[in-house]
């Protein structure tokens, strides 16, 4: 059993923050708007970090910014009950984890809820063809983290540091430009109206509101990719064991990866991304049928695993059976799965989506709402914690230099920064998907020499890890 | 602990409490009509991130970076973290007092950005008075904006000899609403008949204007007047070697054509007599390759000059 989860009783956290009277909201009673430095739509990891890292950075904590966010965080989280765990699941890299600890937020984690694993094991479902990332050291890969237990460390940092003007539950109604009068000129500040009644000016607007943002559309910047056709299923575990060293297994189908990332105990969280039919199937299956194919899914071989998605019911009976006549070493797998979470099973469709740009004037995007990976590598919450970083370094530079972190002259950095970087992660995870896709034999036999070549040759091994910790 | 200034051989920039010049007579303009009429050719693309001016665009954060370095060595107090919390912005209610042509006691946005965490002004020692800056040849203002943001400057004056670049600062100074004339405020005129404020200022800036005036030692002999006792002037002006000729003259404004034509006048650079002010630099620094910028702008160069006034030892 892991610990029970520590929920703090907290006061209720991002009730605004006082400020001289002559500032408060005037604009809700004169119709002009509030100005502030900084406005951020979203409060999800890549808003709330972005807000975290500029309060508690000594040359940026004096902005005056204000967080704008759809759903209700001004109420304490719900307290869970023990060994039950959140299905909205990240794997942090240690590059995302040390810029969390450079802000302060690490340590703002529930950390009993906190899984590090040390090792990895991938492989190929058609021809079983596997590599093992085994570091040299015992320094993890990654940290699972549930993102709640992310988002509420960042509030209550956020809270702690203060100074953050929160609109919540509120949503943006509109958004247009500034007033201009005989003494300014705010025509280039956006300027958000809220489903609240409140006005805000922005000198500079992030747009850290998820994949359909509004903010992007705002600034016109296409988003081009594509969509997978598949769905990515997610489910909470309970498995027969703890695994030790604590392992994350892949499993490349060619339905789409399906991925079991250790929790801490013997839970584990599972990301399956397959056919939106097949993702219909399994969430109409019992909690005994729905495990028994995820213990298939990293089992059995590909025709199986086909003919366990054509039965409605009474797959426990089945795998068992057919584990019996397949040849596979229980050793490298993980443990088998004993209990699925109620209401933990869920979907999500999976695409591919990459923002032209992530800036226009008094405008910048982070997160999902300028990238949208494949979950397959586990990147997508990284690579916004990576823009998070480096947009709060370019506004922390332009702050000490005077200048105005609206324009585009400073915005651009950033993109310089992050938009090839991610661009290339994405690439990497679309192709990723492309070709384990395949089933047509030569790109299976290619891939899987592929992967054994991988295997043996520790240089490029530790590269790929390098890549997949963010380093 | 001597000054910097203070140990070096040669000290040929002092602030003199006591104008050299005779003011019965009217002072020679250095102001090179020239020049002007290209300024004001260039003033309504001064502002333009990818215009002619982006390479002093993106050189504007090293000077400003300089000009910190210069008095993190003077006033060093203004640099403890404790500092930082000050906030770089004013309230718009501060009562307006400058000469700007658009003077307005409140605007009509009604938050002060920044504002709400201004804490009690004076919170590092020494910070009370803050500090005054004349930024000469401003230009459309790209220095003299940053400067008028920075927490621990009080208030910037601009001045250029070109209105039509004036008019161009003001325009863009309306689009923040921090930049207030209590703040920041441009003059159209020359150094020369400038009125020297009492005590001078703290900070005089002439980035990028040597090059440009017809008589650089009287000039500088005006310069000198306006600083404070203890006080900066810093500036920066095109090295005067064959390297840099090549480079801003030929590939700037020829085979790049990212400078119009004209904008350097190299008999200026290399005759007049700027020596004697190189000749007192407390520092010069080199600049090229600096990151951000494609190609072009990767092989600029220019050097930047700070320059301690040593009439009196430095306020510790
Ligand atoms: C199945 C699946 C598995 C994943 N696994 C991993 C993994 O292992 N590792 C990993 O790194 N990433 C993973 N990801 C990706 C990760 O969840 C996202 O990248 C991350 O949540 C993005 O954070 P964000 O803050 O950019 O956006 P979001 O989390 O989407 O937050 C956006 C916020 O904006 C708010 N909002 C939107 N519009 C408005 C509006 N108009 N007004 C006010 N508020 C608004 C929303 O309410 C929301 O809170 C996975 C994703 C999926 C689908």
């Amino acid at each position: 059993m892991p610990p029970r989860p520590q929920w703090r009783p907290k006061r209720p956290i991002f009730l605004r923050t006082p400020c001289p009277r002559h500032l408060r909201f005037t604009s809700t009673t004169t119709g002009a708007p509030e100005l502030f430095d900084v406005v951020c739509v979203g409060g999800g990891p890549a808003g709330l970090s972005l807000l975290a890292g500029l309060r508690s950075n000594p040359s940026t904590s004096h902005l005056k910014l204000a967080l704008i966010e759809a759903q209700d965080i001004t109420q304490p989280p719900r307290p869970v009950a023990p060994g039950s765990y959140s299905n909205r699941c990240s794997s942090l890299t240690p590059s995302s984890a040390a810029y969390l600890q450079r802000i302060g937020a690490w340590s703002q984690l529930d950390r009993s809820r906190v899984q590090p694993y040390t090792h990895m094991r991938v492989w190929d479902g058609l021809s079983s063809a596997a590599i093992t990332f085994d570091p040299p050291s015992t320094s993890p890969i990654a940290y699972m983290v549930e993102n709640t237990n992310l988002t509420t460390a960042l509030s209550s940092l956020i809270t702690s540091l203060g100074g953050v003007h929160t609109f919540s539950p509120a949503r943006v109604s509109h958004i247009g430009h500034g007033p201009t009068t005989p003494t300014h000129d705010l025509s280039s500040w956006p300027t958000l109206s809220l489903s609240t009644g409140a006005t805000l000016s922005a000198r500079l607007l992030i747009g850290a509101d998820g994949a359909a943002s509004p903010v992007r559309s705002y600034a016109g910047i296409p988003s081009r990719g594509w969509d997978y056709g598949r769905v990515g299923v997610v489910a909470s575990l309970r498995l027969s064991s703890d695994s030790a060293p604590k392992t994350a297994f892949q499993r490349f189908l060619t339905t789409g990866p399906v991925a079991l990332l250790p929790l801490p105990g013997p839970y584990a969280t599972l990301v399956w991304s397959t056919t939106p039919e097949r993702a219909a199937r399994l969430r109409g299956l019992s909690g005994e049928d729905f495990g028994a194919c995820v213990d298939a899914a990293f089992r059995l071989g590909m025709v199986d695993i086909d003919y366990l998605h054509t039965m409605s019911r009474g797959q426990v009976e089945e795998v068992a059976w057919r584990k019996k006549h397949t040849a596979y070493s229980e050793a490298d797998m993980p443990a088998s799965v004993e209990a699925v979470q109620d209401g933990s099973v869920a979907a999500f469709p999976l695409k591919m989506r990459h923002a032209d740009t992530y800036i226009s004037n008094r405008l910048a995007l982070v997160g999902d709402a300028a990238h949208t990976v494949h979950p397959l590598a586990g990147q997508g919450l990284n690579l916004g914690q990576a823009d998070v970083a480096a947009l709060v370094d370019v506004i922390s530079d332009a702050v000490s230099t005077g200048g105005d972190i609206g324009s585009t002259l400073v915005l651009e950095e950033y993109v310089a920064r992050r938009w090839g970087a991610n661009h290339a992660m994405l690439g990497v995870c679309d192709k990723l998907h492309k070709l384990y896709s395949a089933e047509w034999g030569p790109l299976v036999g290619l891939r899987s020499l592929g992967l054994r070549a991988v295997d043996k040759l520790g240089p490029v091994k530790g590269f790929l890890m390098r890549q997949a910790a963010g380093m | 602990m001597l000054s910097r200034a203070l140990r070096r051989p040669r000290r040929l920039l002092h602030s003199s409490p006591s104008p050299r010049h005779n003011p019965s007579q009217p002072p020679q303009s250095t102001i090179d009509a020239t020049e002007v009429s290209h300024f004001a050719a260039l003033a309504s693309t001064w502002w333009d991130p990818h215009g002619s001016s982006r390479l002093l665009h993106l050189m504007n954060p090293l000077r400003v970076r300089w000009l910190n370095e210069c008095l993190a060595e003077s006033h060093p107090h203004l640099f403890n973290t404790t500092s930082h919390n000050t906030s770089s912005t004013t309230s718009p209610t501060t009562p307006s007092t400058s000469a700007s042509p658009s003077p307005s006691a409140s605007p009509s946005a009604s938050g002060s950005i920044g504002a709400e965490s201004r804490p009690s002004e004076g919170n590092a020692e020494g910070n009370t008075k803050g500090l005054k800056v004349l930024d000469i040849g401003c230009g459309a203002g790209i220095f003299t904006e940053s400067a008028a943001r920075l927490p621990h400057i009080t208030h910037v004056t601009g001045l250029d000899a070109t209105p039509a670049v004036l008019t161009a600062a003001l325009a863009h100074a309306r689009l923040d609403p921090t930049l207030t004339p209590s703040r920041l405020t441009y003059l159209s005129g020359g150094i020369e008949t400038h009125p020297i404020p009492p005590g001078g200022y703290d900070i005089v800036s002439v980035f990028e204007v040597l090059e440009h005036v017809s008589r650089p030692a009287s000039f500088l002999e005006a310069v000198e007047r306006m600083v404070k006792p203890g006080g900066w002037v810093v500036g920066s002006t095109i090295a005067r070697t064959w390297t840099s000729w090549v480079i801003t003259k030929v590939v700037a404004e020829e085979v790049l054509g990212v400078v119009p034509r004209g904008t350097h006048e190299w008999g200026k650079e290399k005759g007049g007599k700027p020596t004697r002010f190189w000749n007192v630099l407390r520092l010069m620094r080199l600049w090229w390759g600096w990151g951000a910028c494609p190609y072009a702008e990767r092989v600029a160069l220019s050097f930047d000059a700070g320059v301690r006034s040593t009439g009196v030892e430095a306020p510790r």
